[in-house]
């Protein structure tokens, strides 16, 4: 089923979102999902900066800061329950998991 | 030893697989690009390394900015900061180029990434496919409208047979670059949104260059060798023109940006400058061919000339294979004996006139035409043609023109059709020989001992 925009996030959606709980500047952003998911999850630069502006005019986030090139920006209400939404889906993803395979199975 | 070299862009702009392993080709053989300019892709000397590429598009960009735009430079500091630099931009096209091993790339969301792509060249790329296909469409049709009402004429023009193939060569060069990029548009679509997984472009380029090389090549061969050489040469002049006054465009354009004008400024001028070139030039062109006609610029050379009406008209004094004299007395210096022929692959249309001035009444006149077919199919295509024709031009029954069957061994041919029109008989006869067809117009009809001379004459016609 081919997916909406922002109907279902991505995981590199999900993790620039979390990213910006607090302010944060976009450039920073790729070396921060970087480290936070141990180079698990990769964000190119071309499509952080798509994203941002995409969930700038979206109203997920908001630019606080401009400092030259250097632009800061902040998980908005909006922006918050989506990535609210996102974290109930995938609890339930686990839990519907944990009824197969109970946590003491997990290694 | 040079330090620059340049390349046409000859890749589409939506195939940038191949633009970055053609760029990363480039660099393991010592050339790094430098800059693209309208005409070129230039490269500048370099150690021989392995670099990685990657073309992207920023959607904001435009021909007609001054500078790199904010928006511009914060994609491209974005992409500093992966450690891709910028190599070479063109308005939407930006190249960056990585010399780490293993980069991350520029692009990792593949559905982001084809929708991208597919917004940069909807415009840039797609449309003006679009409006040649269309405009060539219309060009189809009007030659196969002429085809069908006058297809002798047709198959004898070596210009019309050359613009039709022309046309073939264009349309396939569009349907290439279309049906190529739609074919990996919906294929990428499906695979990011199912798999996450991006397909990388690959055009057939090279086909569509080749398409579009025939059809200049043919242009070319034409206006030299298949019109009048002063007709071919003032074409190509012509056509020389058009492209000194694009380049004056792209001037003025990269001017203006040199002045740092503003991009709705550099728009504007751009858009009246089209437009008055659109129609001055093609005005230029035209009346000054109209007025070349009208002047006889292009015939050749005749024995004499005279003036009637206001206007000049020329004699000639070719060999034709069947004159007034052979069917009658007549005593008249004046004649214009006028022989054209013109050949193809598949006929050799041959027509003749023999005229007296305009001013001269009561002199007889002759018309007629030859038509050798090459290929016998076309000969009874051609008949049943020119016997639609003319139930389709009736336009009462009063006077519509019809063929109606006359004796043949007359005019010693196979078959032979005398012109009506309504019940009245006209001394135009349609002559049906093996492969060759002929009509004749006379002022008025033949005896029995003319016909057999028009019949031995014609049937001897090489």
């Amino acid at each position: 089923m081919p997916r909406a925009k922002f109907q279902t996030m991505t995981e590199q959606m999900f993790y620039i979102l979390l990213c910006l709980h607090t302010e944060c500047c976009g450039i920073d952003i790729m070396q921060k999902v970087d480290n936070l998911t141990e180079g698990c999850v990769k964000v190119g630069p071309g499509t952080l900066y798509n994203l941002l502006e995409q969930f700038s005019d979206a109203g997920m986030i908001r630019e606080t800061k401009a400092e030259g090139r250097r632009r800061s920006y902040i998980l908005t209400e909006k922006g918050k329950a989506w990535l609210d939404s996102e974290y109930r889906r995938l609890c339930t993803q686990v839990a519907d998991y944990l009824k197969f395979f109970p946590k003491e199975e997990v290694r | 030893m040079r330090n620059i070299k340049r390349r046409l862009p000859l890749i589409p702009l939506y195939d940038h697989t191949t633009m970055e392993k053609q760029l990363e080709h480039m660099a393991e053989s010592g050339w790094m690009l430098d800059r693209i300019t309208n005409c070129f892709w230039q490269y500048r000397r370099i150690e021989p390394k392995k670099i990685h590429f990657t073309v992207t598009y920023y959607l904001n960009a435009s021909v007609f900015d001054p500078t790199p735009s904010e928006g511009e430079q914060s994609f491209q500091a974005y992409c500093a900061e992966a450690g891709w630099h910028v190599a070479a931009t063109s308005a939407k096209l930006q190249i960056f180029y990585n010399e780490q091993e293993f980069p991350v790339p520029i692009e990792t969301d593949s559905v982001l990434q084809v929708q991208t792509i597919h917004k940069a060249v909807k415009f840039t790329y797609l449309l003006p496919y679009f409006l040649l296909i269309g405009n060539n469409f219309y060009l189809f049709h009007v030659l196969l409208s002429r085809f069908r009402e006058t297809p002798i004429e047709f198959l004898a023009s070596i210009k019309l047979i050359t613009v039709f193939f022309n046309a073939i060569l264009i349309f396939l060069f569009c349907f290439n670059g279309i049906f190529g990029y739609y074919f990996w548009y919906y294929k990428a679509k499906k695979s990011a949104k199912r798999e996450g997984i991006f397909v990388e472009t690959h055009s057939l380029y090279r086909l569509s260059n080749l398409f579009i090389g025939l059809a200049l090549l043919n242009y070319i061969l034409l206006s030299l060798f298949s019109c009048s050489r002063s007709l071919g040469i003032l074409i190509l002049l012509f056509s020389c023109l058009l492209i000194v006054m694009i380049f004056v465009l792209i001037t003025v354009i990269n001017l203006l940006k040199r002045k740092q004008v503003d991009t709705a400024t550099n728009l504007s001028i751009y858009i009246l400058l089209t437009v008055v070139l659109s129609f001055s030039i093609p005005f230029v062109i035209s009346s000054f061919l109209s007025h070349a006609t009208n002047h006889h610029w292009f015939e050749r050379e005749p024995v004499k000339t005279y003036e009637y009406a206001g206007d000049t008209w020329n004699i000639y004094h070719d060999t034709l294979p069947l004159t007034i004299e052979d069917l009658e007395e007549v005593d008249y210096p004046d004649y214009s004996y006028e022989c054209n022929v013109e050949e193809t692959v598949f006929l050799t249309h041959s027509s003749y006139r023999q005229m007296a001035k305009l001013n001269d009444r009561g002199i007889p006149n002759l018309k007629y035409s030859s038509t050798d077919f090459k290929m016998p199919f076309l000969y009874h295509f051609c008949l049943q043609s020119i016997f639609k024709d003319t139930e389709e031009t009736a336009l009462s029954s009063d006077w519509a023109p019809h063929f109606k069957k006359v004796n043949p061994s007359l005019w010693e041919a196979d078959a032979a059709y005398q012109k009506y029109y309504g019940k009245d008989p006209s001394p135009r006869y349609l002559l049906c020989y093996p492969d060759r067809l002929v009509t004749i117009s006379l002022d008025e009809p033949p005896t029995l001992a003319q016909m057999s001379v028009i019949g031995e004459k014609l049937t001897g016609i090489k």
